[in-house]
C-alpha cells in the first residue's frame, strides 16, 4: 500500500480523535484535522492531501459550501473529497455526488474498516 | 390587556348595551326598527364604520371603538375612513387596482372607495392601526350607501378582526417548522456523539489499542452492541417520521424480485450465522418484476429477515419465497420460532409493539422494524400480512402488484405517484388550504413563503412542478421565474403561475385561468437561451410537427427565432395582438412567445386567451424589457393575476401537464 495523506474536516474534537484513531490502524495512511471549513480550506492549499474527509454539518462554514471553495482554488480543486454525514439516503446521495463529491462515508462508521474505505474512495480518482 | 380604550371603558359599553336591552321589553312587538338597528349595531363584534360620499367618518360603532381605541368622538367628523389603514397598504391596493382596471388610481381613500363605488362587491384583507399605533389584520368589506336617486351619499365599512386566525395558522406553521426543526437536530445531535463512542467502543473491542483482557472484551462489547442499537433506533425513528410526514422520496424502477431478495438474503447471512440460523430462498422462487424503490424494498426484506432470525431457535432454517398470485408477486418468509401470540396480532404492525418486550429488546431489536416495514409496502401500493405456518413458526409476507398492473395502475393514478411540488406562497392561509389539498391529491407538497425560500428549496429537492403566487414580497414572482428559471435543474420543470380564490363557491362561472410559464426573458433576448427553451420545450412531441406561435414586434427577432426554430418545429411569426388571436383561433399551438411591451394595455387579456381547444393554457415564454418602470411591472403583474382561479384547477392542471409529459427523472424506468 502507498502513502497517503488525507485531511479531516470536523467540528466535533471526539471525531476526529476517533476518525484518526482508525486511520492509523493503516500505517500508511497519515492523518490530519481540522475543527472548522475555513482551518480545513487553509490546509488544503498548503499541505496538498491525497483526500479529504469532510463533515457535511458544521457551524459557520458547512461541508457543501467548504467544497464549494475548495473546487475554486485550483490549489486545491484536483483533490477528492468524501463527505460524512449522518446517514444517507439514495437522493441526498446523488446530491452530494452532484455538488463533486468523490463519495460519502455514513456515520457512526465502523472504525476498524474505515481505513480500507478512505482507501476505495481514492481508487476512482487515482484512476483518472 | 388593559380594559379601557380610548377613553371608552367596557363599563360604558355594558351600561349602553344594558339600555338598550332595558329598553326591549318594555315596548310591544313588533319592536321599533329604530331599536334593534341599535343593538345590532352596538353589540356586533365587527368594527362597523360609516362615512359621507367624502369618506368622512359620521358613524363609530362600539366594535369599532375596542378594536381600534378610538372613541367615536375622537373620529367622527375628524377622520377619514383611510386614516385608519397604514398608507404603504393603501399604496400598494391602489397600484393593484390600477393595473387591473387600467386607470390610475390614488392611493388613500380612493383605494378602499373605487370598487364599491362601482358597484363591485369588495372584501379583502387590510389592516387596521390601532389609536396606539398597534395594527391588526382584518376582512374588510365596503358597501356604497346610495339615496334614492341612487347618487353614493356614502360608504358602510364593516371590519371583521382576523387576527386570532392569522395568529393560529402563525402557530400552526411554527409548530410544523419546529417538529421538522426537533428532528434534524436530534438527528445531528444524537449521532454526533454516537459516533464518537460507537467508534472507540468499536477500536477497543478490535484490539486497536491493544489486547483486551477477556472479561473487558465481553464488557466493551456489550456497550458497542448497544451503542449499535441506538444508531438502530434512531435510524428507524427518522425513518418512520419521513415516511409518516411523506417526506421520504421513493424512487421508482422496474425491479426484479428474485435477485433481489437473494442479494437481501447475502447482506444478512452473517447476522443469521451470528444467531446459529441459516437461511435459504425456495427453491420454487421464480423472476417476477415489480415496480418499487429498491433500497426501500430491502429495507423492509431486511426488517422481516432479521425478526425471522431473531425469533428462530438457533440451528432452525428461515426460509424465504418468491411466487405469483395473479397479477401479485408475494415474496414471504418463514420461520421456526414460536409464532405470534393470539392477544398481539392486532397491534403487530403498531410502533414499539414488541411481543415479549424484555426477549424482544435482548435480541436488540427496536420495536419498529414491522412498523416500518408497513409504512414502506403501502408507499409501494402492496400489502403485508401474517400467519401461522403449518407445524409451527409464522410466515410474513409482503404481496405487491407486478409490472403490468403496477403500470396499469400507474396510467391510470399517474399523479398519485406522490410527485414532489413546490408551492411559492406568501400567504399562509392560502398556503395551508392548498398545500393540504395537494397532499391530499397525492402530491409531496412544499411550501415557500417567500422568494428566498423557494429558490433554497429548489436548490434541495427535485420538484415535478413549481407553483408561483406572483404577489410574493421581497422580489415579486416575476422576478423568482426568472430566477428559478436560470437554474439548470430545473430547466425543465413545470412552472405554473396562479393567483388562487379559495372560494369553492367561484369554481363553476370561471374557466382556468393558470398560467405555464415556461421562461420569462428580459430583453435584448438572449437568443441561444431561448432556442435551448423552446428546443426543450417541443422535445418528446412525438411524431406531430410542434407548433410555436410567436408575437413580436421586433422583426428582427421574429426573423431569427423562426430560422433557429425552423428545422424541428412550425413557427408562426405574427407582429400584433389581432394577429396572434386569428392565429390562436385558428391552430393549435404547443408553445407561445410573447413580448409583453406589445401586449400592453388591453393586449395583456391575450396571456389569458393562450389556450388550447380543451382550455389547457400554452406553454408560454415571456420577453420583457428589463428593469420595466414600476407601474409597467405592476400592470403585467395586474394582468397575470387579473383572474383568480380555484384550487380545482390548480390540480387538474397539474395532474394534466404532468401526466402528459413523462414522468420526472426520478420515475423515468416506469415511463
Amino acid at each position: 500500500m502507498s502513502s497517503c495523506r488525507v485531511l479531516h474536516i470536523d467540528d466535533d474534537l471526539d471525531i476526529r480523535d476517533v476518525v484518526e484513531a482508525s486511520l492509523g490502524l493503516d500505517s500508511e495512511i497519515v492523518v490530519r484535522g481540522c475543527n472548522s471549513g475555513a482551518d480545513g480550506l487553509a490546509a488544503a492549499a498548503e499541505w496538498r492531501p491525497d483526500l479529504i474527509l469532510l463533515d457535511v454539518m458544521m457551524p459557520v462554514m458547512d461541508g457543501p459550501t467548504t467544497l464549494k471553495h475548495l473546487q475554486q482554488n485550483p490549489q486545491t480543486a484536483d483533490i477528492p473529497v468524501v463527505f460524512m454525514t449522518a446517514r444517507v439516503q439514495t437522493q441526498e446521495l446523488a446530491h452530494f455526488k452532484s455538488l463533486g463529491a468523490a463519495g460519502v462515508i455514513s456515520k457512526p462508521f465502523d472504525p476498524m474498516t474505515l481505513a480500507a474505505l478512505v482507501r476505495s474512495q481514492m481508487q476512482p480518482a487515482n484512476a483518472g | 390587556m388593559s380594559k379601557t380604550f380610548g377613553g371608552s371603558t367596557i363599563a360604558d359599553y355594558e351600561a349602553r348595551t344594558s339600555e338598550v336591552a332595558a329598553d326591549m321589553p318594555r315596548k310591544a312587538a313588533p319592536l321599533p326598527t329604530e331599536i334593534l338597528q341599535k343593538a345590532i349595531l352596538n353589540s356586533a363584534d365587527f368594527a362597523i364604520i360609516a362615512t359621507d360620499a367624502k369618506g368622512i367618518i359620521q358613524l363609530f360603532n362600539i366594535g369599532a371603538e375596542r378594536m381600534l381605541g378610538y372613541a367615536a368622538s375622537e373620529v367622527v367628523n375628524k377622520k377619514t375612513a383611510d386614516d385608519l389603514h397604514d398608507p404603504q397598504q393603501l399604496i400598494t391596493r391602489a397600484k393593484a387596482l390600477s393595473a387591473e382596471f387600467a386607470t390610475t388610481i390614488a392611493p388613500g381613500l380612493d383605494a378602499l372607495t373605487f370598487k364599491p363605488s362601482r358597484g363591485i362587491e369588495d372584501t379583502h384583507q387590510l389592516d387596521y392601526v390601532r389609536k396606539d399605533g398597534s395594527r391588526f389584520p382584518a376582512d374588510v368589506t365596503i358597501t356604497a350607501l346610495r339615496n334614492d336617486q341612487d347618487e353614493i351619499i356614502g360608504y358602510l365599512k364593516i371590519g371583521i378582526d382576523k387576527s386570532a386566525q392569522v395568529a393560529m395558522i402563525a402557530a400552526d406553521k411554527e409548530k410544523r417548522r419546529l417538529k421538522d426543526e426537533f428532528v434534524a437536530t436530534v438527528s445531528h445531535e444524537l449521532r454526533t456523539p454516537l459516533t464518537s463512542i460507537a467508534g472507540a467502543l468499536g477500536l477497543l473491542i478490535g484490539n486497536a489499542a491493544g489486547k483486551l483482557p477477556e472479561a473487558a472484551a465481553r464488557l466493551f462489547t456489550i456497550a458497542y452492541t448497544n451503542s449499535q442499537r441506538l444508531v438502530r433506533l434512531l435510524n428507524d425513528i427518522l425513518d418512520i417520521e419521513k415516511m409518516e410526514s411523506g417526506k421520504a422520496i421513493f424512487e421508482f424502477k422496474r425491479i426484479e424480485v428474485r435477485s433481489l431478495v437473494e442479494q437481501t438474503i447475502e447482506a444478512n447471512r452473517g447476522f443469521a450465522e451470528g444467531c446459529n440460523v441459516r437461511i435459504r430462498l425456495d427453491a420454487a422462487a421464480a423472476a417476477f418484476d415489480v415496480r418499487a424503490d429498491a433500497d426501500r424494498l430491502v429495507q423492509a426484506i431486511t426488517n422481516l429477515l432479521s425478526n425471522a432470525i431473531k425469533f428462530s431457535p438457533p440451528g432452525e432454517e428461515v426460509v424465504v419465497a418468491v411466487e405469483t398470485r395473479g397479477d401479485t408477486v408475494r415474496i414471504s418468509v418463514r420461520d421456526h420460532g414460536h409464532g405470534v401470540p393470539d392477544e398481539f396480532k392486532p397491534h403487530i404492525f403498531e410502533k414499539f409493539a414488541q411481543a415479549d418486550g424484555t426477549d424482544a429488546r435482548r435480541k436488540g431489536g427496536t420495536g419498529l422494524g414491522l412498523s416500518i416495514v408497513k409504512q414502506i409496502v403501502d408507499r409501494l401500493d402492496g400489502a403485508v400480512g401474517f400467519e401461522e405456518a403449518p407445524g409451527g413458526g409464522a410466515i410474513f409476507h409482503v404481496d405487491l402488484p407486478n409490472w403490468a398492473r403496477a403500470i396499469r395502475a400507474q396510467s391510470r393514478l399517474i399523479m398519485k405517484a406522490q410527485l414532489p411540488v413546490l408551492l411559492c406562497e406568501d400567504n399562509p392561509e392560502a398556503a395551508i388550504v392548498l398545500v393540504d389539498r395537494l397532499r391530499q391529491e397525492g402530491f409531496l407538497a412544499d411550501v415557500a413563503l417567500t422568494a428566498n425560500e423557494a429558490v433554497t428549496r429548489v436548490a434541495a429537492t427535485p420538484y415535478a412542478a413549481i407553483l408561483v403566487d406572483l404577489q410574493l414580497p421581497e422580489g415579486d414572482g416575476i422576478d423568482l421565474i426568472k430566477q428559478l428559471r436560470a437554474q439548470p435543474q430545473i430547466y425543465n420543470t413545470l412552472l405554473v403561475v396562479l393567483s388562487v380564490d379559495l372560494d369553492p363557491a367561484h369554481d363553476k362561472e370561471r374557466p382556468s385561468t393558470l398560467l405555464n410559464i415556461v421562461d420569462w426573458l428580459d430583453t435584448p433576448i438572449d437568443v441561444a437561451r431561448l432556442v435551448r427553451v423552446l428546443d426543450r420545450q417541443i422535445a418528446g412531441n412525438g411524431n406531430t410537427r410542434p407548433r410555436i406561435l410567436h408575437v413580436d414586434s421586433n422583426p428582427e427577432l421574429l426573423r431569427v427565432v423562426a430560422e433557429a426554430l425552423g428545422a424541428k418545429a412550425e413557427v408562426m411569426s405574427v407582429d400584433s395582438i389581432d394577429k396572434a388571436r386569428r392565429a390562436l383561433a385558428a391552430n393549435r399551438f404547443d408553445v407561445a412567445v410573447l413580448d409583453v411591451a406589445l401586449a400592453a394595455g388591453s393586449g395583456f387579456d391575450l396571456l389569458h386567451e393562450l389556450r388550447n381547444s380543451e382550455g389547457d393554457a400554452i406553454p408560454l415564454v415571456v420577453f420583457s424589457p428589463p428593469d420595466a418602470n414600476p407601474v409597467f411591472a405592476a400592470q403585467v403583474r395586474g394582468a397575470l393575476i387579473k383572474s383568480r382561479t380555484s384550487i380545482d384547477n390548480v390540480i387538474a392542471t397539474l395532474r394534466k401537464r404532468l401526466a402528459g409529459d413523462s414522468l420526472p427523472s426520478n420515475d423515468k424506468d416506469a415511463a
